[in-house]
């Protein structure tokens, strides 16, 4: 048994060896603007680039100017679907951290590591069914490599235990040692093809209507991801942030019975909290999906200035 | 302990779904006995036919019925009668033929007398389910598997680190080679009108990779794994592609399924001790029910029935080109490549979603000659967008076809001797490239919908 040892340690050394090496190989060959790194799978070609590391430095750099009004945390509902031009026109300083498919687990990381006293004075969490259920392989490749803070980064890989997450944070070391600028190359990235971000964490979609299939999935009451919910919500009671759990406008996306299920969850875990409110516009408003939706989860410009300008009133 | 193993793994997958295999194992496993029980041969083939009846009965049922139902459904129509039996909404039990086949060798065995029924109910559920080979093969043999489970094992260092590099081959196999070239060809044979017969020559080509590095990676982590914990299951692949006739092509393609069906299908026929005719005749039922096994399709039958047709040729031909036989090399290369392209040929059918696709497939394929030009032959070969990963992916096949002979051989003689830190080495560096070439998302087994 201790050949067996032995040999798995070599084995294992030589294995961390070679990586290294190969992988500076495919870092260091360019064949086009990007290196041969990007070729290797689709994940590093399509999340490489993200308007992300855009949007996070930019709120890096607005917190020298004090904390922000408010900040916004979710997925793609969240950063197209709350426009800080919007929240500034009524003097509300907004900066949305919303990133792609962003799952229950990585906001609660950012959030730990981003959201403070200096930083925000109060907090949008837009819930959203898909942030809690989701297995967030999209959006940790995508946070590894954009998310400033390299300990939030490791803890995300840590927590999503891929392959792919593990290629993604060496090619963020490599980037962070080289001094690689990132830039929104929309070359690279499906996801912001039609759209145009917008400083502050947005990203502006055209004002057309994709239609697609309702989501079918059954919720399952009381899903295990909640917990990280709870965590944000204590996390951000203990440095005395309020904040708002917003259910964003959709079209019929889920089930009826999802809906209701999944919200009753989300209040559940609100009513622990004194500084958390629950804000339901899922179904609220009189939005119509030809006019309004960009597709079947997102608001499109026309649908946004509507939502917002509601959600503003309330906040006010 | 590995009996609950093997039913935990298949619970995984959906729970419900091991009362058929529990049901299976009571049923044959009380059949056996009561066979050998009885002196008359008479008792003893009911108790074969209740066996067959309830294991093909299942298998029918989850697999075939819906087929044989449109089938018949057709049929009616045609005579204009009416017919409306609802068909089954029945999810397919992962790999359903492969412990259907094992049970039914065991059954058969003891009725023939090969083989002894096992009086230990543990043994032989393990037998059936043993998580290894329980999803896509091997189908192993009572004879082989059973008196392994007898015996107890120790620690073995050259068997662990054999079975750990196989099965990292298999992973290399799986997740380098038939993952990525998985969405290429899907992509085509998807839509197979949209793109040009260069095209979908190339997709074919990297089918037959694909379905190779797919199954015969499968197997590799299979066999490994079981090794890694002290057993022996029978090889399945012995690099296929280098085949000099379709007769060699199946000694070396799904060992265990061609030698099942040759000795509980094709022998009980009569096999080639039969009028020439008649012999024919069973080759071609055998490759016929082979491609229906593979699933309830038209493509699979004649996918089957066309090398059942290849190997009445060879058989009838049975003789080169006298030319050749001055050129001993030329003869090898000449031979593998007519095999390599025949099975090709075939696994048009195989890989395509209809039967019109096939020949539809077929057909621009045969057009390429017409279109062909440098430009043409670049567009059709690399069709994608992002050609710089298409290049990479095609090195990396083309280091792979190099490399399997080689590997294959150095991984099933593995003995630990004394250049172990060349094999180290490798294993390393095979690591790393599943780490870095590897396709990590959610793509299942081919054979697991079998």
């Amino acid at each position: 048994m201790s050949r067996l040892f032995k040999k798995g340690i070599i084995f294992l050394c030589l294995t961390v060896f070679i990586y290294v090496i190969l992988f500076s190989l495919l870092y260091f060959i360019k064949p086009t603007e990007n290196s041969l790194l990007y070729y290797t799978s689709e994940t590093l070609r399509s999340k490489g680039k993200r308007h992300s590391y855009k949007s996070f430095n930019e709120f890096n750099t607005g917190i020298k100017n004090g904390p922000y009004d408010i900040v916004v945390l979710g997925s793609s509902q969240a950063y197209r679907g709350y426009d800080p031009r919007i929240f500034a026109a009524h003097n509300i300083r907004m900066h949305n951290l919303g990133t792609s498919s962003q799952i229950i687990q990585n906001t609660e990381v950012i959030s730990k590591h981003m959201i403070n006293k200096e930083s925000a004075k109060a907090v949008i969490l837009d819930i959203f069914l898909g942030g809690i259920t989701g297995e967030g392989i999209e959006s940790t490749i995508n946070l590894v490599q954009n998310i400033p803070s390299r300990k939030a980064s490791t803890e995300m890989i840590w927590r999503m235990k891929d392959i792919r997450g593990l290629n993604m944070f060496m090619l963020r070391l490599f980037d962070d040692y080289f001094l690689v600028e990132k830039e929104i190359d929309k070359s690279v990235s499906y996801y912001h093809k039609n759209s145009t971000y917008i400083s502050g964490g947005f990203s502006q979609t055209p004002d057309s209507f994709m239609v697609e299939k309702d989501d079918e999935r059954i919720y399952k009451v009381g899903h295990p991801h909640l917990k990280y919910v709870d965590a944000i919500l204590a996390d951000l009671e203990k440095k005395e942030i309020p904040v708002y759990l917003v259910m964003a406008p959709q079209p019929r996306l889920f089930l009826p019975k999802n809906k209701t299920a999944f919200l009753k969850d989300i209040q559940q875990i609100a009513a622990k909290y004194k500084n958390t409110k629950v804000l339901d516009f899922a179904w609220a408003l009189p939005l119509e999906a030809k006019y309004h939706y960009f597709d079947r989860r997102h608001l499109n410009q026309a649908g946004v200035e509507i939502f917002n300008n509601e959600l503003i009133q309330y906040l006010k | 302990m590995l009996l609950l193993a093997s039913y935990y793994f298949y619970m995984c997958w959906k729970v419900e779904y091991i009362l058929l295999i529990l049901f299976s194992t009571i049923v044959d496993y009380s059949v056996a006995i009561k066979m050998s029980e009885s002196l008359h041969k008479k008792v003893r083939k009911r108790w074969l036919y209740l066996s067959l009846g309830v294991n093909l009965g299942i298998l029918f049922l989850f697999k075939y019925f819906n087929l044989f139902n449109d089938a018949v459904q057709a049929a009616f129509n045609k005579f204009n009668l009416f017919y409306d039996i609802p068909t089954f909404e029945l999810l397919l039990p992962v790999g359903i033929s492969f412990y259907t086949f094992q049970t039914l060798a065991y059954t058969i065995d003891v009725y023939n007398g090969k083989l002894k029924p096992e009086r230990n109910l543990f043994n032989f559920a393990l037998y059936v389910s043993f998580f290894p080979q329980l999803v896509a093969g091997p189908i192993e043999r009572a004879s082989r598997l059973l008196p392994q489970f007898q015996k107890t094992y120790q620690y073995n260092y050259i068997r662990v680190v054999g079975g750990l590099q196989q099965m990292l081959w298999g992973f290399f196999k799986k997740l380098v080679i038939a993952d990525r070239l998985a969405p290429l060809v899907n992509e085509i044979y998807n839509a197979p009108t949209e793109v040009s017969g260069i095209t979908l020559l190339t997709a074919t080509y990297l089918f037959a990779f694909q379905i190779y590095c797919d199954f015969s990676g499968y197997s590799d982590i299979a066999i490994g794994s079981a090794r890694v914990m002290g057993y022996d299951l029978m090889d399945n692949f012995k690099v296929p592609y280098l085949s000099k006739s379709i007769r060699e092509f199946w000694q070396r393609w799904h060992i265990s399924l061609s030698t099942w069906f040759r000795d509980y299908v094709y022998i009980p026929l009569g096999g080639n001790r039969v009028k020439v005719y008649r012999w024919y005749l069973n080759l071609l039922i055998v490759f016929m029910v082979s491609g229906l096994w593979h699933g309830a399709n038209w493509t699979f039958l004649i996918w089957g029935a066309l090398h059942g047709i290849y190997l009445i040729i060879e058989i009838l031909l049975n003789k080169l080109p006298p030319i050749l036989k001055r050129f001993p090399k030329i003869k090898h290369w000449f031979l593998i490549g007519i095999t390599f392209h025949l099975v090709l040929l075939a696994w048009i059918f195989f890989r395509a979603n209809t039967v019109n696709d096939a020949f539809y497939i077929l057909k621009q394929i045969a057009y390429i000659p017409t279109e062909l030009s440098i430009s043409n032959i670049i567009n059709g070969v690399l069709w994608k967008v992002n050609r710089l990963a298409v290049i990479l992916t095609y090195i990396i096949l083309f280091c792979f076809i190099f490399l399997d002979p080689f590997m294959d051989k150095k991984i099933k003689q593995f003995k630990g001797g004394e250049k172990f830190s060349h094999g180290l080495l490798l294993s390393a560096l095979l690591l790393v490239l599943i780490l870095l070439f590897g396709f990590f998302g959610e793509v299942e087994f081919i054979y697991f919908q079998f």
